[in-house]
């Protein structure tokens, strides 16, 4: 009888413990994946839905092997997820680098929101179709390794801020702020992108680039539009130029060579650069249109064109 | 049976949400615990969560106050970490519009967090929709990884010797980031769009890097003396692209297509490596060149 009371007790107990906990973060695993119901609205199998605010995190790997499929879709705004280490995994491939890299086709994103505040972090997004990590304003990535997208690694809308990531042979850009015309004033810190099938990084109007390193990209290391601030990176090796400026840019304390356009190029006197340090690049180290702030390395020579 | 109901009331008070422990030791506060009380000593039943002991806090769950007039979290003591764990903590303000036509609505309120403690640390989520400042802090304070947004005053107010680093601040009546009060702040790869007032907003002997200002209501970034403002971009503001009072340097940002100055320096402030163009003023305001600038 005794026995009896006090395991009713302590199911009491344990109810009431539960309750008072709260949400939660949330755990995604590939089994909850299958199963479903990670939240209102997630049906079995991919992609994993997130509907509600919150925090979430990964406690395996989630695979997912069709080529239709996204990994995770984030129909909520202020949404965390955390990879915890683990691998967002899809099934798309790519071989080579640069332009000439070669990736199979696919109709999936390995995370996916068209919502704004979403953060993500600590982990890896490779093998999908559509792009690897694919987010609206206002958003934050950090710490993640990128790798064989089919088309963009990293892509991000306005006011977003991405640090201390790698994307690397994805098919299109490695990180890419959008859309193109209207996306506005992204900080992209402190990242490596490496052998993507066009830009390394491809930052749009009133951007900071700042302290990142670029190589082996299919066409430019960097391109930045219009008034953007670019600094501290190291390009090289890319097939276009190491760092490609719109109007009313500033770049300064870079270090580009042996790309295989210019070492910096500018269409427009109103992009200006000083403190270069511009090595052997195939086109030349400096177009001939930006404006020269000075104390320029240009292959030794520091009277750069 | 009487030693039943011992039993019974024992566990019960165990059951009971005082401050809870994570494994790491850190204390838990979650939207159940808001509501019972006792995080700390002195916090009472419902918003604000008032946390009065120094320590590490981290969020369980979305906090959620249920009035405008509340406050979400209440510290009172020194060297706090509170670390958000990628939850939110919301206000009921929502908005409409950006930079000079944003609109929030009216009145003041409680702020998201807010903090009279020294060395308070913030990280790793959102607060948004507060009646006042989203997050305001006293001296020494650090700020990671935190979106602001939607607050009707400030969206993030720091004081002496703070430093932020990839914080998000856009969509406040406010400024974005405020430190005009302040002296020995840092504020790093940091984005202010389209607030009301100014995006990122210092005082003297401040620093900021890396950090991107669009299409705020007033001016991008405006410093003061002795400050550095490195490496910026600041476009399409509704006033300068950058001000700078007194004896600042201005080196190596973009400024672009604002509606004022591109860069605004009153008296003797230093810009080198800075570009700018399409203002609606003109480029340079006063100022000493120390070197070239463009155009």
């Amino acid at each position: 009888m005794m026995r009896r009371e006090v395991t009713l007790v302590l199911a009491l107990l344990i109810a009431a413990q539960s309750a008072l906990a709260g949400e939660g973060v949330v755990l995604i695993t590939q089994a909850d994946a299958v199963a479903g119901g990670v939240t209102a609205g997630d049906t079995p199998g991919f992609p994993v839905t997130i509907s509600s605010s919150g925090s979430y995190r990964l406690a395996s790997d989630l695979v997912v092997t069709s080529i239709t499929e996204t990994g995770v879709s984030i129909t909520s705004t202020d949404v965390s997820l955390d990879l915890n280490g683990f691998a967002i995994l899809g099934p798309v491939t790519c071989t080579g680098e640069g332009s000439s890299i070669l990736c199979v086709n696919g109709m999936g994103w390995g995370i996916h929101s068209t919502n704004e505040r979403i953060s993500v972090r600590n982990g890896s997004v490779r093998g999908f179709g559509f792009g690897g990590v694919v987010l609206d304003d206002d958003c934050r990535v950090r710490d993640l390794t990128v790798q064989e997208n089919s088309s963009s690694g990293i892509s991000v809308g306005s006011g977003c801020i991405v640090r201390n990531s790698t994307a690397s042979l994805n098919g299109v850009h490695g990180i890419l702020t959008r859309p193109v015309v209207e996306s506005r004033a992204s900080v992209v810190s402190g990242n490596n992108a490496r052998g993507n099938g066009d830009d390394g990084i491809h930052a749009t109007t009133g951007s900071v680039v700042i302290d990142n390193m670029l190589s082996l990209n299919g066409d430019k290391g960097i391109w930045a539009t219009t008034g953007s601030s670019v600094h501290r990176n190291s390009s090289a090796k890319n097939e276009g130029d190491g760092i490609n400026l719109g109007a009313v840019t500033t770049t300064t304390l870079n270090a580009t060579g042996w790309n295989g356009g210019y070492g910096i190029s500018m269409a427009v006197s109103s992009a200006a650069y000083g403190f270069n340090v511009i090595s052997v690049n195939t086109a030349g180290t400096v177009s001939a249109s930006g404006t020269n702030f000075g104390n320029n390395n240009c292959q030794g020579n520091t009277t750069c064109p | 049976m009487a030693r039943t109901c011992f039993a019974v009331g024992f566990l019960f008070v165990l059951a009971l949400p005082t401050a809870s422990t994570a494994d790491d030791g850190r204390v838990e506060i979650n939207l159940a615990r808001a509501h019972a009380g006792g995080v700390t000593a002195t916090d009472a039943p419902g918003f604000p969560v008032t946390i009065d002991t120094p320590g590490s806090y981290v969020l369980t769950s979305n906090l959620n106050t249920p009035t405008e007039a509340e406050d979400g979290i209440k510290i009172t003591a020194d060297n706090v970490t509170l670390d958000l764990n990628g939850f939110t903590i919301a206000g009921l303000v929502t908005c409409t519009g950006s930079g000079s036509g944003l609109d929030c609505g009216s009145g003041f309120g409680g702020n998201g967090i807010d903090s009279t403690g020294d060395a308070t640390v913030v990280m790793n989520g959102v607060v948004r929709g507060f009646a006042s400042d989203g997050i305001d802090l006293d001296e020494a304070c650090r700020v990671e990884d935190v979106t602001v947004t939607q607050n009707r005053s400030v969206g993030l107010r720091l004081d002496d010797d703070c430093v932020a680093v990839g914080v998000i601040a856009s969509r406040n009546v406010g400024s974005g980031i405020l430190a005009s009060s302040a002296t020995g702040a840092t504020i790093l790869t940091s984005s202010a769009r389209g607030n009301k007032g100014i995006g990122i907003h210092m005082s003297s002997v401040s620093s900021v890097e890396g950090c991107a200002a669009n299409g705020n209501g007033s001016d991008g970034i405006e410093v003061g003396n002795s400050a550095v403002a490195t490496y910026n971009a600041s476009s399409e503001n509704g006033g300068d692209g950058m001000y700078a009072l007194g004896t600042a340097l201005l080196k190596g940002n973009a400024v672009y297509g604002n509606s004022a100055w591109g860069l605004n320096m009153v008296t003797f402030s230093g810009y080198v490596l800075n570009s700018s163009g399409s203002n609606g003023s003109g480029d340079y305001l006063s100022g000493v060149s120390l070197g070239a600038n463009s155009p």
